[in-house]
């Protein structure tokens, strides 16, 4: 299989995906207890503009017709009206959007370095004693759940250090920029940053040690080859072993890994995004939830799922670039 | 290994207990076991219908142990029974009244000279109160006034502190009808701002603070004065029943109380309840869903196989948790239907394992023969694939515990839960939503976070150990 067939193909898979997501999704909002109409157009409307919405988006016609327009307006339109807002759901996530790319971007770079640094470390010096530090603390990151770790991190640096040091260590409780915002460039940047500390700490914590498990014991089989020894056997240094033929060789499987662990990822940020007040999709999403605002619901959750598919996809073309069975 | 036969079972366990990690595991779901079906015997509150036990966001009691904790005040609560001296009442009377009956007392005011007497009934209860000020208490009692004729009668509550300050905190106004038996209900945060400023206090300032201010012995006086109408016979008879005192404490329990007085020691306990049932019926619907779709997806291939692997692929790629959150304020929340779509929506990584497995075995020779002595699919797939791919789903069921358990806590932690369930995570919703942050109330935060923390632990170690047992080549961590 040459690599424009694979490309080929996984366009085509996600292309696939992208249309069962969009079609359950329209169905799962339309076989909801209670008339559909009503998840659609804000009860709070006056009747005509009920009727006139409901002309606009077509919810008075038969099903296959929805659907169509229905695909349309996701693709092209604006994503319907928020019932709180009553602006178009698309101006209000592309708003936030930059924000949940800011920290979910910046927290999976971080955790990926992290994992597959710690892990090629630990499973290059088994039984080491950082072997089994990063062993405990990968096994103990797998039952910590994700708000607990994200509050305990507040109650430290937000409650508790500002009480102790005086205020020398305070970290913001919620918000993306302070208010009124910095007027110059790099204060701007500084601030950003220092709101964006915890909820990023909290994402990378909590997914790093698995990351290293895994990476540790792909890098331990890897390690036991005979073209490892005979690497060894050459005279080569350890670094290049590691590096140039360990890990070159376990990378498609990571990037796998990645692609799996990418919509646990964006269940992750949602929760810390709620918990520090972000400024991001993730929070407005629950606050949809909270509210009952379909039409923001079902755009907040499209959008989501697109950068999962769209992600993975990228994912799986790097791992046809990596792997060289696929790229010749 | 199918572990349905007990020789099989005991070589399994003899495998097992070797691993010190699965029996670690093993003990740790032990303990929240037990204290899952102990929970009654352990705490004599019902974690969320027992509200105001204390004062909201009460400390634990052993806070009282911290020298500048000790003075804290706990929960009061006594009640006056209707009754004189003993534990009831000393009374004084003044006028025509008359003790008419000593149990439920009962006065008797009579008049039939028509002079338009009045007369008094003063009855005073003694308490000691040897705590710090509380931020509030309570008082209930109940009335009647019957046979009222050419009367005019008043009732007042005070409070008398030990330097003999009298604090009138109820007063029923002059009235001239019969009044029914009836229950008065006071709280302090709720006396009318002119008994306030005949104390001397300001609009904003707490009664209780201010009544209970020393320590040492406290009255309750009940003060109740009748004037009769000159000219013609007047009459009155007043009972009372119980009076209730509640102070509630400001320290309760193990662990203290949540904002609305609930003891958050019962709801740690209760709570391993609902995640141990939630964590394990979720893992079992999604490991039997994973079995069968696996099954049928990997035995048949073809177009069933291509859709199964399709929708594997969609649920594998879509955001869990938004999906949860929004499909469980679509079906409403309650508990069962959050199980039924945790185990919906996680099989598709067990079904790709068990296809895989199947797909390996569909060569074997065993199975080639069974097909040519003309076995039906099902009868295959039932007696032959399924033993040999159930080994893989006894690890995957400890496996998929933990994700189920902090799924549940997420959705409730996001106040989209059940709301009448007592789960750890409503444990952090209220602690993040009342205050705890801003009290540095650890002992609210720390302890439900560990238990899941634990319990998902636990899952972990034991499905890695059977894991390792049963499936030797498939292991991770070697």
């Amino acid at each position: 299989m040459g690599f424009k067939t694979y490309v080929a193909r996984r366009i085509v898979n996600t292309a696939i995906v992208i249309f069962v997501t969009v079609t359950l999704q329209f169905f799962i909002f339309r076989i909801m207890p209670g008339n559909p109409l009503t998840h659609f157009v804000s009860p709070n409307f006056p009747l005509e503009s009920r009727r006139a919405l409901m002309e606009l988006w077509g919810l008075d016609r038969p099903m296959h017709e929805q659907f169509i327009t229905y695909l349309s307006n996701l693709f092209t339109g604006k994503l319907g009206i928020s019932f709180i807002s009553q602006r178009y759901v698309s101006d209000e996530v592309l708003e936030r959007l930059p924000n949940t790319i800011l920290l979910m971007g910046s927290s999976t770079i971080l955790m990926i370095v992290l994992g597959i640094h710690l892990g090629v470390l630990a499973g290059s010096r088994r039984g080491s004693r950082s072997d089994l530090a990063s062993v405990t603390f990968g096994l103990l990151t797998q039952g910590l759940p994700v708000f607990f770790l994200g509050l305990l991190l507040m109650l430290t640096f937000s409650y508790y250090l500002p009480v102790v040091t005086g205020g020398l260590i305070n970290f913001p409780v919620a918000g993306t920029v302070s208010r009124p915002p910095p007027a110059d460039l790099p204060g701007y940047v500084m601030d950003v940053l220092w709101h964006l500390t915890l909820p990023m700490l909290t994402l990378v914590i909590i997914s790093f040690g698995g990351y290293t498990l895994i990476v540790r014991s792909l890098m331990i089989d890897v390690m036991a080859q005979d073209y490892i020894l005979t690497a060894k056997a050459k005279g080569l240094p350890e670094r290049s072993i590691i590096y140039g033929h360990g890990l070159r060789s376990i990378l498609p499987p990571i990037s796998t890994m990645v692609g799996l662990s990418l919509s646990g990822i964006v269940g992750g940020a949602v929760i810390t995004e709620t918990i520090f007040s972000w400024h991001g999709i993730g929070r407005y999403l629950y606050e949809a939830v909270l509210q009952s605002d379909y039409p923001v619901m079902q755009g907040t959750f499209f959008l989501l799922s697109m950068v999962t598919i769209i992600a993975n996809l990228v994912v799986d073309l790097i791992y046809g670039l990596l792997d060289p069975r696929i790229r010749y | 290994m199918d572990l349905l036969s007990r020789d099989r079972l005991r070589e399994f366990w003899s495998a097992y207990k070797n691993s010190r990690l699965g029996v670690l595991g093993l003990m740790i779901l032990i303990f929240f076991i037990i204290v899952a079906f102990t929970a009654p015997l352990l705490t004599p509150y019902d974690p969320i219908r027992d509200k105001f036990l204390a004062e909201g966001s009460a400390l634990p009691a052993w806070f009282k142990i911290l020298p500048q904790y000790s003075g804290l005040p706990e929960t009061m609560d006594f009640t006056v029974p209707s009754e004189v001296d003993g534990d009831g009442w000393r009374f004084k009377v003044e006028g025509p009244v008359t003790l008419s009956r000593p149990e439920p007392l009962t006065f008797t005011f009579r008049d039939s000279d028509g002079v338009g007497a009045s007369g008094v009934a003063e009855l005073t209860h003694s308490f000691d109160y040897e705590y710090s000020p509380p931020h509030s208490f309570r008082v209930n009692m109940s009335l009647q006034f019957l046979d009222v004729n050419n009367v005019t009668y008043s009732a007042e509550l005070y409070i008398l502190n030990p330097e003999s300050d009298s604090f009138l905190v109820w007063s029923s106004g002059p009235n001239r009808r019969p009044l029914e038996p009836q229950t008065i209900s006071l709280d302090s945060k709720g006396i009318p701002f002119e008994l306030k400023s005949r104390m001397g206090l300001e609009w904003h300032r707490n009664v209780a603070e201010h009544i209970f201010s020393e320590r040492g012995p406290y009255n309750l006086i009940l003060r109740f004065r009748v004037d009769g109408d000159p000219g013609g016979s007047s009459t009155l008879t007043l009972t009372l029943g119980k009076l209730i005192l509640h102070v509630p404490g400001r320290v309760h329990g193990v662990l203290g109380t949540d904002h609305l007085g609930s003891d958050l020691f019962s709801q740690l306990l209760y709570g391993s309840r609902v995640s141990l049932m939630i964590g394990v019926s979720a893992a079992l619907i999604s490991v039997v869903i994973g079995l069968l779709c696996g099954l049928v997806a990997g035995y048949y291939g073809r177009i069933v196989d291509e859709v199964a692997m399709r929708l594997v692929d969609v649920l594998l790629v879509l955001p869990g948790l938004p999906m949860l959150m929004i499909l469980s304020s679509l079906f409403g929340r309650s508990i069962w239907n959050i199980v039924f779509l945790l185990g919906a929506l996680s099989w598709p990584g067990f079904a790709r394992v068990v296809r895989a497995r199947v797909l390996q075995l569909k060569t074997a020779a065993f199975i080639e023969a069974s097909r040519a002595i003309g076995s039906s699919g099902i009868h295959i797939i039932f007696r032959h694939l399924l033993p040999n791919v159930l080994p893989l789903a006894y690890a995957t069921v400890a496996l998929s515990i933990p994700g189920a358990i902090m799924a549940e806590a997420a959705l409730s932690f996001l106040a989209l839960g059940d709301p009448d369930t007592p789960s750890w995570g409503r444990m952090f919703y209220s602690a993040h939503s009342f205050g705890a942050f801003q009290r540095l109330a650890w002992w609210w935060i720390v302890p439900p976070g560990l238990a899941i923390t634990l319990l998902s632990l636990s899952f972990v170690f034991i499905g890695t150990t059977i894991d390792e047992v049963l499936n030797p080549r498939l292991r991770v961590v070697r």
